[in-house]
């Protein structure tokens, strides 16, 4: 289906759009009409809608910004290749950086670079104050270095660990080393109690990138001309997992989000995932029959201890597709504006994903006040390593080829030869999804 | 004579003692019931975690009834109030009712009408064309959604009701399928007509579509389960609410984070009550048209 979608997007239409390279200097905004795709729902639907009416109503050039809900992830980005195609997309639409990359594949997206350098419109001067992993995570090397979304937001990989189980054995902190956490894997299974260490969710991509990084790897070379899968981290990543499943430390988990489940039966001691996961562990903690335990999260383990741990960024940006030179610029002022501290906080306390800049940090004290976890993912945001996925077109489908790979080894298949393969497997579709 | 298992004598009328109960009918029962469990247990499930807390739906998880854990401690019939609230499922129900039933009645009338041609006239490539539009069955969906998008931004029936219906109101499978049921109304009886004055109009009006109910409400049934529970065109098709469908809003119940399960499930229930009530209404005619068709599933 995603390739079907993806090939009809390479194969159908070529753009023809106008826009960009214009100098920024003579481009008047005043009185655009935007309309900006988003994915948001309930509480953080209507956030997002009270601040663009917000914008609308403040900002000095008179831009008018429609939000719309145009479905989850996948339908927009299904949307959006029919929109390109029949040459209307929307102003602002939000989009993971491979997708972006696939709309880039047909040149239907704007290089922000220009926005954000620019002396007149530009943020250069703030740039300093956004975290270095979040700000550089849309600089696309496979597109030259083209900037194609900016983030509102971000969230974090991180370990969520049952303390009151830990402590039932005598840990008293949690693992900061694979090595330490496979001992506590062995430490806390206990077949009459039916507890076990690490509930393993196979089913994405991104938990075995983080165990990759954890290790000093990668999924793509840094000149963006290709992935790196058969590499050592990525076969010790596995070999390692296979062993805690085979000595019975660590499950399986075979359907999305029962290792949550696990957790919160106080079955598992170990599970990784999202940050923007907290608001779920809490209730799946306090739905517990014996009523809540003590837990908490902390940095991915890594190969040593370090004190700026590896850490895999999740979240999407905010894209601009080609327009008018007036319409793309009122559609940055409107991100650069989204991005400012005052905002970034006040979203930031509804949707409890992670603001961008460090300086948002004092408008959001309350909230990590009141929260220790979101108060200790802040802490390891600000240390961290941060890292994130390869940024190309196609990689979607790569990704369902590495949770092939990572299940086929975890049943015993030759980590070699599945490695082999899946490195072919990715460089054909990498090829294949280029520009 | 006695009428084969009535009574025979006045005053001793005794029930009909129906068919004996054998092995062999034993195990088709149980089989069939064991069938039936399997089919009832996503509904089952639909429903126990419609009435669950969002933390008991991801901690008070059993794929069996009879485990306790399948089902709330205490049921959350608020649930289904905060669905329908929350995903603004008053707008989105009379959407989909809407175009549920334009999607059908185009869909009838295209599919009936192609059906009759190719299966009552005679014309020239006349095979050639059946076998062109049943080549057509094999294009996946995905196919279609660019060049349908293109065609209804075209027409300027992007975030329209026309947009969402039009396109789903030709099919291949349809014709097809009452191709199948009108070959197989005797010729004989559409030639007496004609030669009584009626010409085609009137033979597939008078004749013919009287005598395919059964086949009809199949149709009827299957366009509006595909309309009802579409989801993808409609997303692609609209940029408001204005007419988006049921289905829409139960999407709203996803994040990034998580579904929120307890309150997707209570929409699914209320979404899926008008397809169980179309059924039950077409039920008869439904499986009498599958076994006329001789299509096996």
């Amino acid at each position: 289906m995603r390739r079907g979608i993806m090939l009809a997007l390479l194969l159908v239409l070529p753009l023809v759009l106008f826009g960009q390279g214009k100098d920024l200097a003579g481009v008047d905004p005043t009185g655009a009409t935007l309309t900006y795709w988003y994915q948001h729902t309930g509480a953080n639907g209507d956030a997002i809608q009270k601040m663009i009416a917000d914008f609308n109503a403040a900002n000095p050039w008179k831009i008018t910004v429609n939000g719309e809900y145009a479905g989850p992830y996948d339908q927009i980005y299904n949307k959006m290749v029919a929109a390109i195609a029949a040459g209307n997309p929307p102003e602002l639409v939000v989009a993971y950086q491979n997708q972006s990359a696939t709309y880039q594949v047909n040149n239907a997206l704007v290089d922000m670079n220009a926005y954000v350098m620019d002396p007149k419109w530009g943020i250069a001067k703030d740039l300093g104050d956004f975290f270095e992993g979040f700000i550089h995570q849309d600089v696309n090397a496979q597109f030259g270095g083209a900037r194609l979304g900016f983030p509102p937001n971000r969230s974090l990989e991180v370990m969520y660990y049952d303390m009151t189980l830990l402590k039932s054995v005598g840990i008293n902190v949690p693992p900061r080393t694979w090595t330490e956490f496979a001992i506590d894997c062995r430490r806390v299974t206990n077949k009459d109690k039916n507890t076990y260490g690490y509930a393993l969710d196979n089913l994405d991509a991104s938990h075995v990138y983080a165990l990759v990084i954890s290790r000093g790897g990668e999924f793509a070379r840094p000149d963006g001309k290709g992935y790196t899968l058969n590499t050592p981290q990525m076969k010790a990543a596995m070999l390692y997992m296979r062993g805690l499943v085979l000595q019975g430390v660590a499950r399986k988990i075979s359907k999305k989000y029962d290792d949550q489940t696990d957790f919160g039966n106080g079955q598992a001691a170990f599970t990784l995932g999202s940050t923007s996961g907290l608001t779920f562990y809490d209730k799946a903690v306090k739905a517990n029959k014996d009523g809540p335990f003590q837990w908490g999260i902390a940095p991915v383990p890594q190969l040593t201890a370090s004190a700026a741990p590896a850490i895999d960024l999740y979240g999407a940006s905010v894209s601009i597709p080609k327009s008018t030179p007036e319409k793309q610029l009122a559609a940055w002022l409107f991100i650069k504006w989204f991005s400012e501290p005052q905002q970034q906080a006040q979203w930031a306390h509804v949707s409890k994903y992670f603001p961008v800049r460090k300086s948002a940090e004092q408008p959001i004290a309350d909230l990590l006040d009141a929260d220790p976890n979101f108060a200790a993912a802040w802490k390891i945001l600000k240390v961290a390593s941060l890292k994130s996925e390869p940024p190309y077109a196609g990689y979607d489908l790569v990704r369902d080829a590495i949770t092939a790979a990572y299940s086929k080894v975890l049943d015993g298949a030759n980590v070699d030869a599945t490695l082999a393969a899946l490195q072919v497997q990715a460089d054909k579709l990498f090829k294949d999804s280029a520009p | 004579m006695a009428i084969r298992g009535h009574a025979s004598l006045p005053g001793s009328r005794r029930p009909h003692p129906g068919p004996r109960l054998t092995g062999g009918r034993v195990a088709v029962y149980t089989v069939l019931i064991l069938g039936a469990l399997v089919c009832l247990m996503p509904f089952l499930y639909m429903l126990s975690t419609s009435l669950k807390t969002t933390g008991e739906t991801i901690t008070r998880v059993s794929p069996i009834p009879v485990d306790p854990q399948f089902w709330p401690r205490v049921p959350q019939w608020i649930n289904f109030a905060t669905a329908w609230k929350d995903a603004s499922f008053s707008l989105y129900f009379r959407n989909s009712v809407i175009t549920a039933a334009l999607t059908v009645l185009g869909v009838i009338a295209s599919s009936s009408l192609a059906a009759y041609a190719f299966a009552k006239i005679r014309f020239a490539g006349s095979r050639f064309l059946f076998a062109l539009l049943l080549a057509t069955l094999i294009i996946p969906d995905s196919v279609y959604l660019i060049p349908n998008f293109i065609l209804i931004t075209r027409l300027g029936w992007y975030d329209t009701l026309a947009g969402l219906t039009v396109p789903f109101m030709a099919s291949a499978f349809y014709i097809f399928l009452l191709r199948q049921f009108f070959s197989q109304v005797p010729n004989e009886l559409l030639e007496s007509a004609r030669m009584d004055g009626a010409g085609h109009t009137r033979a597939f009006f008078s004749i013919l579509l009287p005598l395919s109910s059964a086949p009809l409400f199949t149709v009827a049934f299957l366009a509006f389960v595909g309309s009802w529970n579409s989801l993808q065109w409609p997303l692609v098709a609209t940029r408001t609410a204005r007419w988006r469908p049921i289905t829409v809003g139960l999407t709203t119940f996803i994040s990034e984070a998580g579904p929120q399960n307890e309150l997707r499930m209570a929409g699914a229930v209320l979404s899926v009550v008008p397809v169980v009530l179309v059924y039950f209404l077409a039920q008869k005619r439904f499986t009498e048209a599958i076994a006329r068709s001789g299509i096996k599933g």
